[in-house]
């Protein structure tokens, strides 16, 4: 017996839905509350990835990097600290406003931002340009995953590195069941690694833990947006939302941990 | 996907079931005592190459010390012994096939090893209570797909860990000249599959662990009178191993030696899964 599952269609069955309702416009409204999480955590998720990144030899103070779906730095500033160039690819332009803004405050000026979204991306003029290609909670813009993967590697020299949620996070768990939001219910990393080895690619897994911490008012606002990603925001769920982040609220910051899958090969 | 729909343990359990209606009969701990020459030959493939890279992998995220004690569900001729021995403090080897545990002994010595145990059982046969939490370190190679009642028996690793669980699982998948011979034997009957990963990862998941993974190459060379050992034991397990048959494995093992300087071998490249979990770790937000 061959066990065939078609994780390819899975795939694209589950994220069909949440990539259309996942537009620019909507990152355009997210930039502000996105920045204040990535900088009240200090990069801390990036950091961790740029530092597996090393100590795997992914990545060294020579790599030319590709981070695509680069919000405002999240992966794109720790890298940059650190590595030869990072290209940043981004199609929200107040991301890549917050991105600048980001850099210009540590002083990075060996950042390429391109406002674009990574299918706009010209592939063949950057064949082979990167050490290293970055693809961070952005994998659910692409139900032609396998495509999207494809231009990936093409555009690599090196590795591929793709990362997500690993498991359920506790947002996931008791918010967005109480509002109805069901988003967060299809295991990407689980349906990605199963179509990864189903063709053959056969990835690397590496588990890290990360933590986020964002203020008040960067909490309340993320999960009113991922809200009206799906219907307009009732004054129900401004009531559950805001109780939610004032129960886990402590000093003014509201924090969480997780875990995040990397899916990660060395390019043929 | 909505993978509980999904139940990976009972996938796990039919692909084993599968295997055995096609099975004259299942293997038997002789036959691993017959095939220890081989096998040795293959896992000291330059030099211990296989057990050296999970080895490697291991110790590079700092998962074994110089005073780790290490135990081995299925230690085979030494795969893993003779690699890891000499880096950690005492190493417990459990296998049941006499010839099996001859070549660990003829290897360790070979090396000047002597910090080992053996525990000449079957792992299910193990008595994990009296050994609870007594290890840093839980190795196992190509063994689990012998055990139908998967979690049971990774329950039982995890019980005598204390530190890593770490399972080196093949791909089971096979094509090319080896799917020739055994349709020009076998006919029709689908190939009997052995798989390991990525079902263990999936069982794992869904058992909420936090597995890694490294996918390392190596390779395997034999001559092929050892190979032919080896073909004997697995096609007596699905026919009768006639002269015909032994004709076409000759035939085959002529075709795919090549001159190396140390003579005529057979050379396979194989890719393994090098899984790793610690089993008190849970995903945030898990049961």
């Amino acid at each position: 017996m061959t066990v065939s599952i078609n994780w390819e269609e899975i795939w694209e069955r589950n994220i069909q839905d949440i990539a259309s309702r996942t537009t620019v416009d909507y990152w355009e409204s997210r930039a502000e509350d996105y920045s204040d999480m990535v900088l009240n955590s200090a990069f801390h998720h990036g950091e961790q990835i740029r530092q597996f990144c090393f100590s795997e030899g992914l990545a060294d103070s020579e790599s030319q990097v590709i981070d695509i779906g680069s919000g405002p730095g999240a992966l794109t500033i720790p890298f940059a600290r650190n590595v030869q160039s990072v290209t940043a690819i981004e199609p929200a332009a107040q991301m890549i406003q917050k991105l600048e803004e980001n850099a210009k405050g540590e002083n990075l000026k060996n950042i390429y931002p391109l406002q674009k979204t990574w299918q706009e991306v010209n592939t063949r003029q950057f064949e082979k340009s990167f050490d290293l290609v970055l693809c961070c909670h952005s994998l659910w813009h692409f139900p032609d995953i396998m495509v999207q993967l494809k231009r990936m590697d093409m555009v690599s020299r090196g590795y591929c590195c793709i990362a997500g949620g690993f498991g359920t996070s506790e947002d996931s768990t008791y918010l967005y069941k109480t509002l109805g939001i069901r988003e967060m219910e299809f295991d990407q990393f689980h349906c990605l690694f199963n179509l990864l080895n189903s063709k053959g690619m056969r990835p690397n897994v590496t588990v890290l833990p990360y933590e986020t911490h964002r203020s008040e008012r960067s909490a309340i606002s993320s999960m009113e947006q991922v809200v009206q990603k799906y219907r307009p925001l009732t004054s129900k769920d401004t009531e559950i939302i805001r109780d939610y982040v004032k129960s886990r609220l402590k000093d003014g910051i509201v924090s969480s941990n997780g875990l995040m899958g990397l899916l990660w090969w060395r390019v043929a | 996907m909505m993978d509980g729909k999904i139940d990976w343990e009972e996938i796990w359990e039919k692909i084993y079931d599968d295997r055995m209606t096609i099975m004259k009969r299942d293997y038997a701990v002789d036959d691993w005592t017959t095939r220890s020459q081989d096998y040795s030959e293959s896992r000291r493939s330059n030099n211990y190459e296989y057990g050296n890279k999970v080895l490697e992998v291991l110790r590079k995220r700092h998962l074994v010390s110089s005073d780790s004690q290490v135990i081995e569900v299925g230690s085979g001729p030494g795969t893993f012994v003779i690699p890891f021995a000499p880096h950690v403090g005492h190493y417990t080897a459990v296998e049941p096939a006499k010839g099996m545990i001859e070549r660990i002994r003829e290897n360790a010595n070979e090396s000047g090893i002597t910090n080992y145990t053996i525990i000449p059982k079957m792992w299910q046969e193990v008595d994990v209570s009296a050994s609870r939490e007594k290890f840093d370190l839980l190795l196992s190679s190509t063994v689990i797909w012998m055990f139908r009642d998967i979690m049971e028996q990774v329950k039982r690793m995890e019980e005598v860990c204390r530190g890593t669980c770490c399972i080196a699982a093949g791909f089971g998948s096979v094509s090319g000249p080896e799917l020739d011979l055994w349709e020009s034997i076998m006919g029709d009957i689908p190939y009997p599959q052995y798989p390991e990963y990525p079902y263990i990862y999936n069982i794992l998941y869904q058992n909420g662990r936090v597995p890694n993974v490294e996918v390392i190459s190596s390779s395997s060379i034999r001559t092929a009178e050892r190979l032919r050992t080896m073909y004997k034991v697995f096609y007596s397990l699905y026919t009768d191993y006639t002269p015909e048959v032994e004709e076409k494995i000759t035939r085959y093992l002529e075709d795919h030696s090549q001159d190396l300087p140390i003579g005529k071998r057979v050379v396979r490249e194989y890719q393994t899964a090098v899984v790793w979990w610690n089993p008190k770790q849970r995903p945030a937000g898990s049961n």
